[in-house]
């Protein structure tokens, strides 16, 4: 009885030391911006892909001109940003032969806005030497599986979104939105 | 004016009346108790003639007198904070004559019987009540140093706090400082603002405190509109038949922020009070005098406070057991206005535009209470009070300075009686009158009436039966003028000594505060729009429970209770134009709250070891949307643990709250509260030390306290972090 007794009494401080050294809220240490990972299937041979990138367009692009206003203007965001050099870019994105790939697309280092609404995410595919006009898309963000319809992408400060996969069938591609 | 001559009226018949009491015989005796080999005798012990509304307290010398006995056999039962109920039948009483009857009671660790004036309007053992009722007496009070009363409610079980607002078994939520699901009362006088419908707990002086009773669960069969959720009456201290004066100096400072970037002062931040109170009696006039003043730096910026309380209690005592009671209580405060934070990153100072906000408050009441008995059967209570607040904020942005003005009138007669040996009937009636002004919300006059009754009928020896039923009529202006009945059945079940199941089932109901049907102002980017439309919020609700004593060492106690609200009032938003939030109150929902509630309090060593632990799951149910109610926790889990060694003393107590399901998703989504979603589940541990010493022949106590001792940061409300690590030091001296 005296044991039973003392471990109630001990109940408090046995609570103390199992939760009490938890700080709770704490500042927001997150980057900002959005990740997730991107699966490829059925990779094509590795000297059709010249370059990968991850884009992020405000607006929906319906032609060219469009794509490269948009990355003059501010209002589309590249990852990895162009300083990194070609090479490094098709390494961060899957090295031409990965099943998956970890990113994160952050304010640091790109032209990525936070408190901006991002509405076609998508990893551009380099297949031929011409750098303005050689681009597909190769994968989309979409909340709708099975479909390419685009889904938008909030980027809040001090937030990091992390469920922005994208999944990237070299022989199934998303429809080009530009002319 | 014509309240005032019928109230005065009534006092006179009343007074006459009671002077039919016929001469009778008396029962005299003394009460005692044995500790350490020496008898010491009980100052206050509550002596009750059984099956009569007749009873007193003892004086200095342990004594008591009930005079006036008509002829016959009593029994009497004496009860006291700490010791165990004694009862003691046949007692013979002759014309003319004195029965002496004197008692040693036997100290007890764990109080099993508890003298309580809530459930019932009238003075009953905890054991007989039909509803969860929970009792937090002075000591434990000032054991806490809690500045403000609500500090001290955080500690009951089933009782969690959000902001100012009280939440009893998830009844509450939150409503923005309009309005309330719990009733506040002072001395079982309804004490809620006229104006915003809320309880103001700065305004009660929490020295003069005897003790909180807290009732879980409808109530409005017995106080009307506000008890949804329960009630909590705030009773003060009797004047002794001695001389004292209580002197508390209490100073303190916060702990530094743990994280570097919340910093924002580079000066440590202190708060203190100081607190005097004297009481005397010359004849049969007591006076008791309260004055204290707390200075709060704050934590955040901008959360400074300056607070003054005065409180003046009078009581005469009459022939034949009458009483006349008046009180005065004063409160002036002014200082910051603390909304929500500028963001988890920045969190312990606001927005810039709200960083010169302020806020200045004058409130004050004056309570008249008589109480006679005109037969051994039959004791009436009158009451009234005037409750005035006037507050006032200055907003940098927005609207400028605005102030509101609310005077509260209440009329309030209730008797007891007792027709037959197996019933007791309370029965009165209420009045009240709210006058509005200022520039926070239209003019007007507002009021109601009531009419109540309940009977407790001794079915069988171990079993009783409450019915009840209160007509509220009220005249808010909110819709149109209604009528309101809430009825009640209770049932409790002693089938052995110390076992006691109980059941009720009860109907609630709130008016509308006015605040939230027309209210037209607000702090900065955030605005309330008036609703005339909106409609009182009403509910049913159930408890089933059980009491059982373990022994000589301890209670249990469980209760399963569910609610279910009609026409539940919420804040809404109705426009999040140019950043600014607009919102009105409205009835936007059906809801259940259920749950289940279990206690278990254990004493060892004659009460110099204490242990508490109550765990409350509530489910609570928007059945409108299908999702959680805003702002109620579903585990609230209390323990305390406290003990002494001669003069040396301590305790700790350990609070956890699970993480809030929802808030207000708009205020972070809309931006008006960056990170406002930021919440987490609460774990706010504190430490108290204490010692009993004499200087010269002066007793002292000295307390010191480390609350939230692991320096948790947590929130109850959106945007508004609690305070951190905070070091107290408090000394009592008594003379």
């Amino acid at each position: 009885m005296a044991k039973r007794h003392l471990a109630l009494l001990l109940l408090p401080a046995a609570l103390c030391l199992l939760f009490g050294c938890d700080k709770g809220l704490a500042p927001i240490t997150e980057d900002t911006g959005f990740s997730g990972v991107i699966t490829f299937k059925n990779w094509p041979p590795p000297d059709s892909v010249l370059e990968l990138r991850l884009v992020a367009f405000e607006v929906y692009p319906s032609d060219s001109s469009g794509i490269f206003n948009a990355l003059l203007n501010g209002q589309a965001a590249v990852y990895p940003h162009v300083t990194t050099g070609v090479a490094g870019a098709l390494e961060i994105l899957g090295n031409r032969s990965a099943d998956t790939v970890r990113y994160a697309f952050t304010t640091e280092g790109t032209i990525l806005k936070k408190d901006a609404t991002y509405n076609y995410v998508v990893l551009g595919w380099r297949y031929g030497p011409n750098y303005f006009a050689d681009w597909a898309p190769a994968g989309v963000y979409t909340e709708t599986p099975g479909t390419f319809v685009p889904a938008s992408v909030t980027v809040r400060d001090r937030r990091m979104r992390k469920d922005v996969n994208i999944t990237v069938d070299f022989h199934n591609l998303p429809p080009k939105p530009w002319k | 004016m014509e309240m005032n001559r019928i109230a005065l009226v009534t006092l006179l018949l009343v007074c006459a009346a009671s002077q039919a009491i016929s001469a009778g015989g008396s029962i005299i005796g003394h009460v005692t108790s044995q500790a350490d080999g020496k008898t010491e005798p009980l100052i206050g012990a509550v002596v009750l003639v059984q099956g009569s509304v007749r009873g007193t307290t003892t004086n200095i010398k342990g004594e008591f007198r009930i005079a006036d006995l008509p002829p016959g056999s009593y029994t009497l039962v004496v009860s006291m904070v700490g010791y165990q109920r004694t009862t003691r039948a046949g007692l013979a009483v002759e014309e003319g004559g004195e029965t002496v009857a004197n008692f040693s009671l036997v100290s007890t660790p764990v109080q099993f019987d508890q003298v309580v004036v809530t459930a019932s309007k009238r003075q009953q053992s905890l054991e007989e009540v039909p509803v969860s009722l929970s009792v937090m007496d002075a000591n434990e009070i000032r054991h806490r140093n809690a500045m403000v009363l609500d500090d001290a409610l955080r500690y009951i079980p089933g009782v969690n706090m959000t902001g100012f607002q009280v939440n009893i078994r998830g009844s509450s939520g939150y409503s923005r400082g309009a309005g309330s699901r719990v009733l506040l009362l002072l001395d079982g006088i309804p004490f809620i603002t006229g104006d915003t419908g809320e309880l103001n707990f700065e305004t009660i002086p929490a020295g003069q405190v005897d003790r909180i009773e807290v009732v879980k669960g409808a109530s409005s069969a017995l106080y009307g509109s506000n008890a949804l959720g329960g009630v909590i009456n705030v009773i003060t201290k009797e004047i002794p038949e001695k001389a004292s004066t209580h002197i508390r100096l209490v100073g303190g400072m916060y702990n530094n922020p743990t994280h570097e970037q919340w910093r924002w002062s580079s000066k440590s931040r202190f708060f203190q009070g100081q607190s005097i109170s004297h009481a005397y009696r010359v004849g049969d006039l007591g006076v008791a005098l309260f004055l204290s003043r707390q200075f709060d730096d704050g934590y955040r910026q901008n959360d400074y406070r300056r607070r003054y309380n005065v409180y003046l209690k009078l009581r005469e005592e009459f022939e034949h057991q009458s009483a006349l009671a008046v009180t005065f209580g004063l409160l002036y405060q002014y200082g910051g206005q603390y909304l929500y934070w500028r963001s988890l990153d920045s969190a312990l100072i606001p927005p810039v535009a709200q960083k010169d906000d302020n806020i200045k408050s004058i409130r004050f009441f004056t309570t008249g209470q008589y109480s006679t008995v005109i037969n051994e059967g039959f004791q009436l209570t009158t009451r009234v009070m005037w409750f005035h607040n006037d507050w006032g904020f200055e907003t940098r942005s927005g609207i400028g300075r605005a102030e509101s003005v609310a005077d509260d009138f209440r009329f309030e007669t209730a008797a007891t009686i007792l027709p037959h040996e197996d019933h007791t009937i309370t029965a009165g009636a209420d009045v009240n009158v709210d006058l509005i002004g200022g520039d926070v919300i239209t003019q007007r006059v507002i009021g109601g009436f009531a009419l109540f009754g309940q009977d407790e009928i001794r079915l069988a020896q171990p079993l009783t039966l409450t019915l009840g039923l209160r007509y509220d009529f009220s005249s808010v202006g909110v819709t149109t003028p209604g009528g309101q009945v809430n009825p009640k059945v209770g049932l409790a079940y002693t089938p052995f000594e110390g076992t006691t199941l109980r059941t009720s089932f009860a109907r609630g109901f709130r008016v509308p505060a006015v605040a939230e049907a027309f209210l037209m102002a607000g702090f900065s980017n955030v605005i309330a729009r008036p609703n005339e439309d909106l409609r009182p919020e009403r509910n049913w609700s159930f408890e089933v429970g059980l009491s059982q004593r373990l022994g000589n060492i301890g209670t249990f106690d469980v209760a399963a209770f569910r609610s279910d609200f009609d026409d539940l009032i919420e804040v809404d938003v109705v426009d999040t134009a140019s950043n600014s939030l607009l919102f009105q109150w409205r009835n936007v929902a059906e809801a259940r709250i259920q749950g289940f509630e279990t206690s278990v309090k254990l004493g060892f060593f004659d009460g110099g070891l204490q242990f508490n632990v109550g765990y409350t799951y509530v489910w609570p149910e928007d059945l409108t949307r299908n999702d959680i109610l805003k702002y109620r926790p579903r585990h609230l889990l209390y323990t305390s643990l406290f003990g002494r060694v001669g003069p040396l003393f301590g305790s700790t107590d350990f609070r956890y709250i699970s993480r809030v399901d929802r808030v207000d998703d708009v205020l972070s989504k809309t931006g008006v509260v960056l990170d406002g979603e930021e919440r987490t589940e609460i774990l706010v541990t504190d430490f108290r030390l204490g010692l009993d010493f004499d200087l010269g022949r002066v007793p002292l106590t000295l307390t010191a306290s480390v609350n939230n001792a692991f320096q948790y940061n947590y929130v109850e409300l959106i945007g508004n972090m609690m305070p951190p690590r905070t070091y107290v030091l408090a000394l009592d001296v008594r003379m």
